[in-house]
């Protein structure tokens, strides 16, 4: 067992740290440190971009690295590594008895959100999206969002709680893509999420199909849907979130 | 976005193509980083084919987990440099690359030129950094480098140079942040906080 290092100590490890230059022990313990220190982790990433400033050797990468690269990607998307599946998508029978009981007016104000059956792939697919949309609270996102909003060819939704106190922007374009822009939603616990449906009408009826996990406090978030969407709606889930709901939404409105 | 707005894209749009699996986002990504990370592997290594396989592993690690990417900490080619850079590290000092490093090592120690400004004087603000290693004593820009570009642990340094462990850590810390700041002084870095 490595010896415990001293705040002092592991702040001079910091540089190193940042370097990769520091044993498997120190390791573990900075990055424990790290953890509780938001400015030691300012300090390393400060540390971090200026050794990326001399990285620059003037080598150029191989053209066929590329396309060695390019080949592995493959057709279908990679096999995500976030768990979800098996354990939030609700019994067939469950589903189906729930799915009958769908009814959900888009235009009306419907209270309860039952979703069809969704496979283990789109789930995934979701969490990646959901796990982008996250991140969007750093800003990367952002821009996308942005740009999107000026789209002249977006539709642009409000959604909001009965009673009017709780509400919703999204910008949904015609490929699919779509923004939450901004809420007033207020912060769930941990264990708690946000969770954005689309609410879908075609040939099958009227049903919600899950667009994503929005985390606990969401901010500006990303999101597909592609199909007939009429509306969209977000209830309060059980984290990771779910495949089908019972709960009663949130907030919802439709695409006009 | 489609195709030919790529190239004006932020890194941050390019990430969220890629997290709709757009491969033309990735390659994009790789126009514009992939030689930055490949000299980086290659210098560490010391080995064009084990420098390769870092870089397609990166860059797959970006394809399939694009969301580990956070824009906040950091710039996505800092991001992918310190990927690079950490698995570089890893491979160098595994068993298997022993041999290579000792010969590797031996070249470096015959070469009286090998210095910092060598590795960075074709940089297109190549004059600012040059400018900014300047402010750094002679033992703060060797203690870099052989922890950076050799992948030694600061202890390793300290045994190569001779030095106090203590000292080495020092110059470590006292180097990157001098050179930080006079990099912001010439407009390569901006002051980053963490949202």
């Amino acid at each position: 067992m490595a010896r415990e290092l001293s705040p002092r100590e592991l702040e001079e490890l910091l540089g190193p740290y940042a370097l990769d230059a520091v044993d498997d022990d120190e390791r573990e313990q900075v990055e424990q440190y790290l953890e509780r220190n938001a400015r030691a982790r300012e300090l390393v990433a400060e540390y971090r971009e200026t050794a990326a400033l001399l990285a620059h050797g003037g080598t150029e990468a191989p053209p066929y690295l590329w396309e060695r690269i390019e080949r592995t990607l493959g057709e279908e998307p990679p096999r995500l590594t976030i768990p979800p599946a098996t354990t939030v998508v609700a019994p067939k029978s469950r589903r189906s008895a729930l799915v009958r009981r769908v009814a959900v007016g888009v235009a009306a104000a419907a209270t309860v959100l039952v979703v069809g059956a969704l496979t283990v792939k789109v789930l995934q697919q979701e969490d990646r999206i959901d796990n982008l949309g996250r991140e969007a609270k750093a800003g990367s996102v952002l821009a996308a969002a942005e740009t999107a909003a000026r789209d002249p060819l977006a539709a642009k939704v409000r959604l909001s709680s009965t009673d009017g106190s709780r509400e919703a922007r999204i910008v949904y374009l015609p490929n699919g893509e779509g923004f939450l822009l901004d809420d007033n939603l207020a912060p769930l616990p941990a264990d708690r999420t946000y969770q954005l449906w689309a609410l879908m009408s075609d040939a099958q009826g009227p049903r919600p199909i899950s667009a994503g996990v929005l985390g606990s406090d969401p901010g500006v978030a990303a999101f597909r849907a592609r199909g007939p969407v009429a509306g969209f709606a977000i209830t309060e889930e059980q984290v990771p979130g779910v495949a089908s709901s019972g709960n009663p939404a949130v907030v919802q409105g439709p695409v006009d | 976005m489609k195709t030919g707005e790529l190239r004006v894209a932020s890194d941050a749009q390019l990430v969220v193509a890629i997290g709709r699996f757009r491969h033309d986002a990735l390659s994009e990504v790789y126009r514009r980083h992939a030689a930055a990370a490949f000299g980086l592997a290659r210098r560490i290594v010391g080995d064009r084919a084990l420098a390769e396989e870092i870089v397609q592993e990166v860059f797959l690690r970006l394809w399939n987990a694009p969301d580990r990417f956070d824009a906040g900490r950091g710039s996505l080619r800092t991001y992918l440099l310190t990927q690079t850079h950490g698995r570089s590290v890893d491979v160098v000092r595994a068993e298997a690359a022993r041999r290579t490093r000792e010969e590797r090592d031996a070249r470096m120690t015959s070469e009286a030129g090998y210095d910092l400004e060598r590795e960075v004087w074709d940089l297109t603000q190549a004059e600012h950094v040059r400018d900014a290693l300047e402010h750094l004593s002679d033992g703060e820009r060797t203690a870099i480098e052989l922890a950076y570009f050799g992948g030694h642990t600061y202890r390793e340094v300290a045994v190569l140079l001779g030095e106090p462990e203590g000292t080495v850590k020092s110059r470590i810390r006292s180097g990157l942040g001098r050179l930080r700041d006079a990099l912001v002084d010439r407009g390569m870095a901006g002051p980053w906080r963490e949202s």
